[in-house]
């Protein structure tokens, strides 16, 4: 008898279980394939363009003019795809971000960690979130409109000849959106600091920032690191703001006074418009892509790694 | 001057000759008086008044709670971190008011060092934890000096021949034990008077709290100590005087072989055998 009653509820649930299982098996699978599948479709397209282009003119050709002809019979029929000029534009408008986001974004996550008073706190943190929250095409045409003019104009009246799509405008506003991933990374960051050492240190006659300086950044350096690494990565990725900002041209120079396109502009740029979808100019987006993908994937692991390991050490 | 040595401890009584004649031989080196503590309106400690003996080590005892920490942390003044802290009442220390308005309590903190609960290197090398004091406070920057500062402090604290070999290697590497006796040496860098010691040896084990205990013991003959414990035993084998306190009050403080073996108070005698707690 109750043996029975054992057993008869038994496979109803047993195929419930199954069922709940099965369906969320197949939701995550349904996501890595589909990141499998973009991540196959890049290298496999890629290894298409490499197929007409040389993989070394790519990485290390200075010039970038991948207009290819519409007919085979035309003159000029195929583009140069020397990626160098992309790579070192992304560098140059990152850079600016970095050196605009990075100190910013630290000095106020120390305010916010270690001087704020609660109420500050409770305001501040959710402003930085509403600047994080602004979709970056907004970003974008404030870059555009306002700064790069502003720039301009402000190099005219000292006498600077400043490019009006300038890397120094596209990286100023890139940095000013970088800002509050830093602060909120770093602010977490000085938080899991233990109160231990700050105590350690102030029982010793430290003051309040003496402390800061010689205990808790640079047991936080780490970390922070790590944050830096994750806002750069984004940086790079970054399309909305460049595209209405930088510049179209491949100019190949460290001056952030002139004008510079970014790989992703440029994947922009390859791939609007009409194209004949197996043409170098159309599969060197693709190539583009991966170069991106390789850098930002690098950039990720290795920053949430350090991250990760620093939250871990004063567990 | 005299004023302060006519404070008496007022729920302290002294039943041997003993103890009294010791006293009059030893000057008090802090001399707490009338001291309230409350947390955000709420009291922690009431009218605490308590003499601690120069070169010796004073030991607090009393059950979870009772405000050891709380009255510890009122000597150098750690409790002025806690903004919802409140402290009233006089402390001295060698008669001069710790809470005093121009007392600088870098200096202050300089001359009262203090050991907390857990081990709290900071992640420096061994030799940076140990410079870290005499580096603020401008004893010593650099060179031949400075070595020997950290040399000396961690000689003192027993730890020289076990790290004098990889004086870079990162403290935090040390093992638990070793910490403690780091933290010790680097409190002692700064050459305070008085070392505080929050429950030293609470995350140690018996043979690392034993060497703890020897050092404590050395070091009296240098310093003015007081250390919490929740350790009976630990009270009985490092001070010479104990004070017990319960709910916030100070119940009683005596010669330490008195409070353990013929307290005046029943709730001493109930907690140190054990009854309450
Ligand atoms: N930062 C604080 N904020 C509010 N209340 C506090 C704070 N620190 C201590 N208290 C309160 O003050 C009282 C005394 O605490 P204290 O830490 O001094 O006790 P203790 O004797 O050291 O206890 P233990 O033996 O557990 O360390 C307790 O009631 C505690 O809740
Ligand atoms: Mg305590």
């Amino acid at each position: 008898m109750s043996t029975s009653s054992l057993t008869t509820r038994h496979p109803n649930q047993i195929l419930v279980e199954r069922l709940i299982r099965a369906i969320l098996f197949s939701c995550s699978a349904v996501a890595i394939f589909i990141t499998v599948g973009i991540v196959a479709s890049l290298i496999f397209e890629a290894a298409l363009f490499f197929q007409s282009v040389s993989i070394f003119e790519f990485l290390f050709g200075t010039e970038w003019s991948p207009q290819t002809a519409l007919r085979e019979d035309q003159v000029g029929a195929s583009g140069r795809f020397g990626a160098v000029p992309l790579f070192v534009g992304t560098g140059l408008i990152s850079t600016v971000a970095l050196c605009v986001s990075a100190p910013l974004g630290i000095f106020s996550a120390i305010y916010l960690a270690e001087y704020a008073s609660d109420g500050v706190r409770s305001f501040v943190k959710p402003l930085l979130e509403i600047l994080a929250g602004i979709p970056t095409v907004v970003y974008g045409f404030f870059a555009a409109i306002v700064i790069a003019p502003a720039i301009s104009d402000f190099g005219k009246v000292v006498g600077l000849e400043v490019a009006y799509e300038s890397a120094l405008a596209a990286g100023l506003v890139m940095g000013v959106m970088i800002i509050p991933l830093i602060s909120s990374i770093s602010d977490d960051i000085i938080k899991a600091v233990p109160d231990s050492l700050r105590e350690g240190s102030r029982g010793l006659g430290a003051t309040k920032s003496e402390t800061i300086r010689r205990v808790v950044l640079p047991a936080a350096l780490p970390g922070i690191a790590g944050g830096i690494l994750l806002a750069t990565s984004r940086a790079i990725g970054e399309t909305m703001i460049v595209v209405m900002a930088a510049g179209l041209a491949a100019n190949l120079t460290f001056n952030p006074l002139e004008a510079v396109t970014t790989v992703t502009v440029q994947i922009v740029v390859l791939l609007t418009g009409d194209q004949e979808f197996d043409s170098p100019k159309t599969l060197a987006a693709f190539a583009l892509g991966l170069a991106l993908f390789c850098v930002t994937l690098v950039l990720n692991v290795v920053g949430s790694q350090i991250v990760k390991k620093f939250r871990e050490q004063y567990d | 001057m005299l004023e302060n040595k006519l404070i008496q401890p007022l729920n302290v009584s002294y039943s041997s000759d003993e103890a009294g004649s010791e006293r009059a031989d030893e000057a008090a080196k802090i001399v707490a008086s009338g001291v309230n503590v409350s947390y955000a309106g709420r009291p922690a400690i009431t009218n605490v008044n308590l003499n601690i003996r120069s070169k010796a080590v004073t030991a607090l005892i009393g059950p979870s709670g009772c405000g050891k920490t709380t009255f510890l942390r009122c000597i150098n003044r750690m409790n002025d971190l806690i903004e919802t802290c409140q402290v009233s009442g006089s402390i001295t220390l060698d008669n001069e008011d710790v809470y005093g308005d121009d007392v600088d309590v870098v200096v202050l903190r300089r001359r009262i060092g203090m050991v907390f609960q857990k081990p709290n290197p900071f992640p420096k090398s061994i030799f940076e934890n140990v410079a870290y004091g005499p580096r603020i406070h401008g004893q010593a920057n650099k060179g031949d000096d400075l070595n020997e500062i950290v040399e000396r402090s961690l000689i003192r604290a027993g730890l020289w021949d076990e790290v004098k070999d990889r004086l870079d290697a990162p403290a935090t590497g040390l093992s638990g034990g070793q910490q403690q006796r780091l933290c010790i040496a680097r409190a002692i860098a700064v050459e305070p008077d008085v070392i505080l010691m929050d429950e030293p040896c609470s995350a140690l084990d018996p043979i690392a709290t034993a060497r703890i205990e020897e050092l404590i013991d050395d070091l009296k003959t240098k310093y003015t100590i007081v250390i919490v414990t929740h350790s009976m035993q630990q009270a009985a084998r490092v001070s010479q005087r104990t004070a017990f306190f319960h709910l916030g009050e100070l119940v009683e403080e005596n010669e330490a072989k008195v409070i353990f073996t013929n307290p005046s108070d029943d709730r001493t005698r109930a907690y140190v055998t054990g009854s309450i707690g």
